[in-house]
């Protein structure tokens, strides 16, 4: 008797255990979503501005010097339709910087909007990967997954992404969107004489006919992040207009 | 009464009662011939001659129905007879070869004229019938004529011919008219056609014969093409208003008439420029009203360069008194746009050379919102457009001018296409002073078509290349390239733009120091050079003075330019080259240009054929690359000046045995403290797999810093588990220290990178792919609610079983 009563005085110091583990990463996962929204609220209010509107068209200005000057690694600034990405993006020297760490560059269990360390965003990037995590509340690329419903495919509005680079601004035209298990190939940034095969294959991958022509002579633009299971991927490919 | 008349009766003898009842009775039966007597009554006839004619012909009447005829006349001009009788009739009969003129003759029934003597039938067989009970008849002025013998035959089938020598006579009088010269080639006088057939003048312009030079079309027209306008009837040398231009004489072999014998009409056609407005036309006094007058029914009587004007329902004479009146139009009254431009491409420098090197072309017209694009469509223009020695080039084998001339509505909009050739620049274009608005694509102009005639006016300059700078660094430019047939050059001038690349990313600019520093070379500028085929946009100018104008990139050429640099800087003593970034396709390579280096002005100069960014690279003259290895296959490149002997050294001190530290004198102790603070410092580049001192000395052992300096590191078994490697400064003598990492790239078995100075290196390495992005969150707060749940169920046991 006395046995069980220890196991249950065990289990139950265990389950507390657990519960302040959990507790303590709830926290952190909440704290840092908020850490991000204000940064991300702070960058679009100080430094990317709306400087032409007209009925069909909002030109952005981005103040890059200034926001280099916070962050070295600001390569770009990402605005999908139809979803909550709204970010300045970044390129750390690998993959995983950012995966733990906000704009700022302190830790954030959210992380950050970053490019593929392969890029070099010097004009002449094929395909420009981007990557975010999944968000529960739909920050960073919480929202990516948004691209598999019919009624975002549906809306044309949706169909062009603006990314805006040193170089300038670039309207993107979505050609495929898809699920796949995790996977290098379509994050590839080196092609030789393949990148026409490339295109073909990703563009068989969508589940939408966006019917937009792909050739080798174009360049892309591609968003990655992962779905609820972490095992797949949710995959936006979008060509530079 | 009644009772009265008895009374004189009975008082009557019988007899003589009887008497009257039988007169009464032959009264009675003789009464028609009596009745003869009394209509038989007498009528009195006048006929006067006019001077001349009472030997041409004769009058005759006749009192039996036209059985029988007497002469009234007798060689007298004037006869006033009595005749009686019944059925009286008259006749006029011309004599041999003569013919009544009636435009003068006037026939009076007791003092009444009649109208329209002519058709009474005088001249008939059976002459006029005179109404009873006319006392007097006058046919005054009668007039005979000599008989036209090339007058159109009279009631003859449906067409009548005459063959003859005789002429007909045109009086012909214009008021006011205007001419242009023929030998301007202009269709500007006034002609005209007679029953289709064109008459032309001779010199004296009084003489007129059929023209026959032209080749005509079904209907008898003219056919317009090359040279062959019309010609014009007036005199078109004096270029001065013609007036009061009579007896013209129509003369032609065979003149054909065709007409409907029932109105045996003549058709005229007269011809006039858009620059003539007829105001008033009067054929053999008849006065035609309906003369076009308002633009749109000017416009439809416009046809096929000119004005027509057709009149129809002319009476066949042998002589036609045509009166016009014609003036110049107001401003307000043109309705037509006549333009015409010059272009000789072999040196013709005369009053009308406005586009002199450079070619016109139409490319459309809009009219009345219809947009005419093809030739055919323009020409059919409501017939109103000749595009006559279209001016292209090759048009022209010959030293005469060629020209162009246009005509639209006023009103349509033109758009023409104007290109100089090659090495000249459209200065100004436009009429009146004024410059025509240029449209997006090159060339393209649209103007509207103003009523009235007018030059284009083209200035076509000769301009040469033009070098624009925007860079602190070099202070002029000149550029000669190939303006060949399809060099991209063959109309226009080179434009080339230089800049400095402010803007360049760090990984471009890398890529030119590593192109360069493979030679030796240091990157002094960036530069962005870019070359356009510029043509000006007419007389338009920017704010600053120059001109507009449009810009065709042009990124490759067939044939190298020769391009000149003056630098701000002296560059002599150094050895310079330029790096090119040259784009094949998807591939992006670094060439090095040779360029010659001239003094005093600094001024480089090379060959290119393609053009994007650029860098001048230089280096002491007297520098040299060195490239130094050690055991291990490690090695070091860098530029020094000559004459050393250097020596290199790379220690990597992860993964240093126990022996090898014992060996090197390094405590254990230090050696962890050192790695740990290092991987400490490089934490957040990745996982330390190798920590280097590099050193090179030379032969005095004095070390080598400044570079930059290309090194070659041999991977550790422990680094091939990585796929992603950066090299890092880390400051062991200064609390570890890091600069920002560099990206190493595996060649083989090896990690190639560029550092700029040699010192303590970490090596790190990673392992990438897809990044997982996936949200823990979901797995905390599932533990978190379970965890909780357990516990409360756990509670709830015990304290249940603590109840009982």
């Amino acid at each position: 008797m006395k046995t069980v009563k220890r196991l249950k005085i065990i289990l139950i110091i265990l389950l507390l255990l657990v519960m302040t583990l959990s507790g303590h990463k709830i926290i952190l996962y909440y704290k840092g979503n908020k850490e991000n929204e204000e940064i991300k609220n702070e960058i679009i209010e100080n430094y990317i501005e709306e400087v032409e509107t007209t009925e069909e068209e909002v030109k952005y200005e981005v103040d890059f010097e200034s926001l280099k000057k916070e962050n070295p690694d600001t390569v770009g600034y990402l605005k999908v339709n139809g979803t909550n990405i709204d970010y300045v993006v970044v390129k750390g020297s690998d993959n995983s910087f950012y995966l733990k760490h906000s704009f700022n560059r302190s830790y954030n269990i959210s992380g950050w909007i970053f490019a593929d360390f392969h890029n070099q965003f010097n004009g002449y990037d094929k395909n420009i990967v981007i990557f975010g995590h999944n968000t529960l509340d739909g920050s960073m690329f919480g929202s990516l997954k948004n691209v598999l419903t019919k009624e975002w495919q549906e809306n044309t509005e949706n169909h062009k992404v603006l990314f805006i680079t040193e170089d300038g601004e670039s309207i993107y035209e979505v050609f495929s969107v898809y699920t796949v298990l995790s996977e290098d190939y379509y994050i590839k940034t080196q092609f030789n004489d393949d990148f026409d095969k490339f295109v073909e294959i990703i563009k068989k991958r969508s589940i939408y006919d966006f019917k937009v022509d792909v050739d080798e002579n174009d360049k892309i633009l591609t968003l990655s992040t992962c779905t609820s299971d972490r095992i797949h991927r949710v995959v936006l490919h979008a060509k530079k207009l | 009464m009644i009772k009265e008349v008895r009374k004189l009766i009975k008082k009557l003898p019988i007899k003589v009662l009887s008497l009257l009842v039988v007169s009464a009775m032959l009264v009675n039966y003789f009464m028609p011939v009596l009745n003869v007597f009394a209509t038989s009554s007498t009528t009195k006839l006048t006929v006067t001659f006019r001077s001349g004619s009472e030997s041409l012909g004769k009058v005759q009447y006749s009192l039996n129905d036209g059985s029988t005829w007497t002469d009234i006349t007798n060689n007298t001009n004037e006869l006033s007879i009595t005749v009686t009788g019944n059925n009286l009739k008259l006749k006029i009969v011309p004599g041999d070869k003569k013919e009544v003129d009636y435009a003068g003759i006037e026939l009076r029934f007791d003092d009444v004229s009649q109208n329209n003597v002519s058709s009474l039938g005088l001249e008939s067989a059976g002459g006029l019938s005179v109404p009873s009970n006319i006392e007097e008849v006058k046919l005054e002025n009668v007039e005979f004529k000599e008989k036209e013998e090339s007058s159109p035959g009279v009631g003859g089938g449906d067409t009548a011919t005459y063959q003859g020598n005789g002429a007909a006579t045109l009086n012909y009088t214009i008021n006011g008219a205007i001419e242009y010269g023929e030998g301007g080639g202009y269709d500007h006088g006034i002609g005209f056609y007679i029953n289709g057939i064109r008459y032309k003048a001779d010199e004296s312009k009084v003489t007129y014969t059929e023209d026959t030079a032209y080749e005509r079309d079904e209907h008898g027209q003219i056919i317009l093409g090359n040279n062959n306008q019309p010609i014009p009837i007036l005199d078109p040398n004096t270029l001065q208003p013609m007036t009061e231009k009579t007896g013209l004489t129509i003369t032609g072999d065979t003149i054909h008439y065709d007409y409907d014998t029932n109105t045996n009409k003549v058709n005229f056609v007269f011809t006039m420029a858009p620059g003539t407005l007829m105001t008033g036309l009067a054929i053999n006094n008849k006065q035609i009203t309906n003369l076009p007058k308002t633009s749109s029914e000017l416009q439809n009587a416009y046809n096929d360069h000119k004005l027509e004007i057709e009149v129809n329902d002319i009476d066949v004479a042998s002589t036609y008194d045509i009166v016009i009146n014609a003036r110049y139009p107001n401003s307000s009254e043109e309705f037509m746009g006549n333009f015409l431009w010059d272009y000789n491409p072999q040196g013709y420098t005369g009053p009308d050379d406005k586009i002199l090197h450079g070619t016109l072309e139409l490319v459309q017209a809009k009219y009345n919102n219809h947009v005419y694009k093809t030739a055919d469509e323009i020409n059919a223009l409501g017939g109103v457009y000749i595009w006559r020695d279209a001016p292209r080039k090759d048009n022209y084998t010959d030293d005469r001018e060629g020209c162009g001339e246009a005509q639209f509505p006023k009103g349509t909009i033109l758009t023409v296409k104007i290109v100089p050739d090659a090495g000249y620049q459209l200065i100004d274009f436009g009429i009146n002073g004024g410059v025509f608005e240029p449209q997006e694509e090159i060339g393209i102009y649209s103007f509207e078509v103003q009523g009235g005639p007018f030059h284009l006016q083209a200035t076509i300059e000769e301009v040469n290349d033009e070098v624009r700078l925007a860079s602190q660094d070099i202070i002029f430019g000149s550029i000669n390239v190939d303006k060949a047939a399809n060099s991209g050059f063959d109309i226009g001038t080179a434009k080339l733009e230089v800049s400095d690349n402010t803007n360049m990313s760090a990984a471009r600019t890398k890529n030119f120091e590593d192109a360069a520093y493979e030679e030796g070379y240091t990157i002094d500028n960036l530069l962005d050079i870019s070359l356009y085929n510029s043509v000006y946009k007419g007389g338009l100018k920017d704010s600053k003075g120059n001109y507009e104008s449009w810009d065709t990139p042009i990124n490759d050429l067939s044939e190298k330019a020769s391009i000149s640099l003056s630098l701000k800087d002296d560059l002599n003593g150094k050895d310079i080259v330029v790096v090119h970034e040259k784009h094949d396709g998807n591939k992006v390579t670094y060439e090095l240009i040779d360029v010659n280096y001239t003094l005093p002005a600094n001024c480089i100069s090379f060959e290119t054929d393609s053009f994007s960014s650029y860098a001048i690279a230089t280096k002491e003259g007297n520098t040299t690359k060195y490239t130094l290895d050690d055991t291990d296959g490690n090695t070091v490149s860098f530029v020094k000046e000559p004459g050393h002997t250097y020596s290199l050294e790379i220690t990597n001190y992860v993964g240093l045995t126990d022996e090898q530290l014992e060996a090197a004198s390094i405590p254990k102790d230090y050696y962890n403290q050192m790695l740990e603070a290092i991987t400490n410092a490089t934490k957040e580049a990745g996982t330390l797999v190798g920590f280097y001192q590099i050193e090179v000395t030379d032969e005095n052992s004095n070390p080598v810093h400044n570079g930059p300096f290309k090194i070659k590191i041999k991977m550790t078994d422990d680094m091939k588990k990585y796929n992603t490697f950066k090299i890092m400064f880390v400051d062991t003598d200064n609390n570890f220290v890091t600069e920002s990492p560099i990206l190493l790239t595996k060649e083989g078995d090896y990690l190639v990178g560029t550092i700029d100075h040699l010192s303590t290196y970490a090596v790190l390495g990673s392992i990438t792919g897809n990044p997982q992005t996936g949200d823990l969150i979901y797995i905390w707060i599932g533990s978190f609610a379970v965890a909780f749940i357990v516990l409360v169920l756990i509670i709830i046991s015990m304290s249940k079983k603590a109840k009982k």
